[in-house]
């Protein structure tokens, strides 16, 4: 098991509102979990209690199968944690901060010249932090979270600030790291990043967890089961609905895609945005 | 090797922020103020540059140091990596300390035409420092503001105050011994004018027990401040 959170509820010292009531999820290792939620949701609450930093919750949280009331600070040469704020040194140059890094971790390091090379930094290695631009610091950022080859890798807001290129090299590491059986564990208000990566993801809102699913799973079961058929016919756009049901002896809609040129066929899937929108009562931004 | 992989971290970035080139002006302007005096006014006021300096640098440059390391997010990148509080710590005292050290044996050497021991004066350089830097740590996370910092940092007044009041013939008391800054300026002008075994064993002690003592309220304001309350930014 990845991470374990049962009947997890938790109060600020001195506030008097719980900002996480009550949630329960699991992650296996190997498994790329997002936690989607509009900010002040409780998401950081949550990682911080993951982190170990926030130690007087109710409830049981295991991660790595240690009890994270009670975690001693060897927990964090398994973990990776890069922060959608970077953390770098801004007068060091990128090798300087990767090298320092390294060195804080007891076990063998990646080799920071590669990584520097998978986010496209190769050619800034030797250039201060300082000068280098939101999307920059925050591949550099990235890197330096996995340097040490950690268990689990949590990632906050990890699109932020990325272009759609280095979204995608991001995303082909992150697969990467699931291959190697790496967990992954993503918190974030940008529901493409989370569909278009994760295994599962959770809702939160209030501090509550509402649902835990697959996004396949969401989109089948939150979706209209239609499917939508455009034809150019002339210079005018037809657009019409079928049921998914039956759509192989549907005669209305074979005669369409027979008898027209079709432009588009899409069964019409809920996007996670609406699910959230219709499970919550909240848009996630 | 964490401890001296923080060290080395924090002297680069020491150097970087310009802490280096401003410890030289100041410790070049000692040197010539001290040159410029008779010999007798010199090796007078040689302690307390030499008290003093330390003291306040540290205490008012690790406030700058969380201020830029707050700015830069790198202590709540800390708090998620193997670094442990006290090795933090230890790099911010001793990083810091260092730099003391090396400007005080330039301001005794070239400043101060008169022999001291020099094993006296790195005793109280060197515990003397540290006491100020962990203290200036802890002042600094728990202010919410630069100001507020500041404000507090009147607070240490009284720890220079009488040491300094003590060797000007002000007053003296014998409760004094328990001061913080005491054993310091003891051992300093000690080094110039020579002090009894007994006195230099007390001091040393005396500083020894608050370093002990500064850094550990240091790592309990590093868990409360920083760990279970996150960064307050200035």
């Amino acid at each position: 098991m990845g991470i374990l959170v049962k009947d997890l509820n938790f109060t600020y010292p001195g506030a008097k509102q719980e900002v996480v009531k009550g949630i329960n999820f699991e992650v296996e290792r190997g498994e790329i979990f997002s936690l989607l939620g509009p900010s002040g949701a409780g998401k950081s609450t949550v990682q911080k209690i993951l982190f170990g930093l926030l130690k007087g919750y109710s409830g049981t949280v295991r991660v790595l199968g240690r009890d994270m009331s009670r975690s001693k600070p060897d927990f964090y040469e398994k973990i990776g944690v890069a922060y959608e704020v970077p953390n770098l040194y801004e007068r060091f140059t990128a090798l300087e901060n990767l090298r320092f890094f390294a060195s804080l971790y007891a076990g063998l390091t990646r080799d920071p010249h590669d990584l520097l090379e998978r986010v496209g930094l190769e050619d800034a290695a030797n250039t201060r932090v300082g000068a280098f631009s939101k999307g920059m610091k925050v591949r550099l950022n990235f890197i330096r979270a996995i340097l040490h080859d950690p268990e689990i890798v949590f990632l906050d807001e990890p699109t932020s600030g990325l272009d759609p290129s280095s979204t995608r090299r991001l995303k082909d590491i992150l697969l990467e790291e699931k291959q190697k059986g790496k967990t992954i564990f993503l918190s974030t208000h940008d529901m493409f990043a989370a569909e278009a990566i994760s295994d599962r993801v959770a809702f939160m809102v209030y501090g509550f967890i509402k649902l835990v699913d697959s996004p396949r799973n969401l989109k089948i079961e939150w979706g209209e089961k239609k499917v939508r058929v455009e034809c150019r016919l002339k210079k005018d756009l037809l657009s019409q609905e079928f049921p998914v049901e039956g759509i192989g002896e549907n005669p209305a809609f074979l005669s369409l895609i027979r008898e027209n040129p079709v432009e588009t066929i899409h069964t019409q899937e809920a996007t996670l945005e609406d699910i959230f929108i219709r499970l919550t009562g909240r848009e996630l931004k | 090797m964490r401890a001296l992989a923080a060290i080395k971290a924090d002297m680069l970035f020491q150097y970087r922020h310009g802490f280096y080139a401003v410890y030289f002006l100041i410790t070049v302007f000692y040197i010539v103020l001290l040159r410029l005096l008779p010999p007798e006014p010199g090796t007078f006021l040689a302690p307390v540059l030499l008290f003093t300096d330390p003291a306040v640098l540290g205490f008012f440059f690790v406030g700058g140091l969380v201020l830029f390391e707050r700015k830069q997010n790198l202590l709540e990148g800390f708090l998620v990596t193997p670094l442990r509080p006290g090795e933090y710590l230890l790099a911010k005292a001793l990083s810091l300390s260092l730099i003391s050290l090396g400007t005080s044996l330039a301001i005794a050497w070239l400043g101060v035409r008169v022999p001291f021991n020099p094993l006296l004066l790195l005793t109280g350089v060197s515990l003397t420092a540290p006491i100020f830097t962990l203290v200036g740590f802890t002042l600094a996370v728990r202010s919410r503001t630069l100001n507020s910092f500041i404000l507090v940092s009147f607070l240490l007044t009284p720890v220079f105050v009488f040491p300094l009041a003590e060797y000007f013939g002000l007053f003296t008391h014998p409760l004094l011994y328990l001061a913080p800054g005491r054993g310091g300026m003891l051992l300093l002008v000690g080094s110039f004018r020579g002090i009894s075994p007994t006195d230099a064993a007390l001091s040393t002690l005396s500083l020894a027990f608050w370093v002990v003592l500064a850094f550990l309220w240091a790592k309990k304001s590093f868990y409360r401040y920083v760990v279970e309350r996150g960064m307050v930014s200035w």
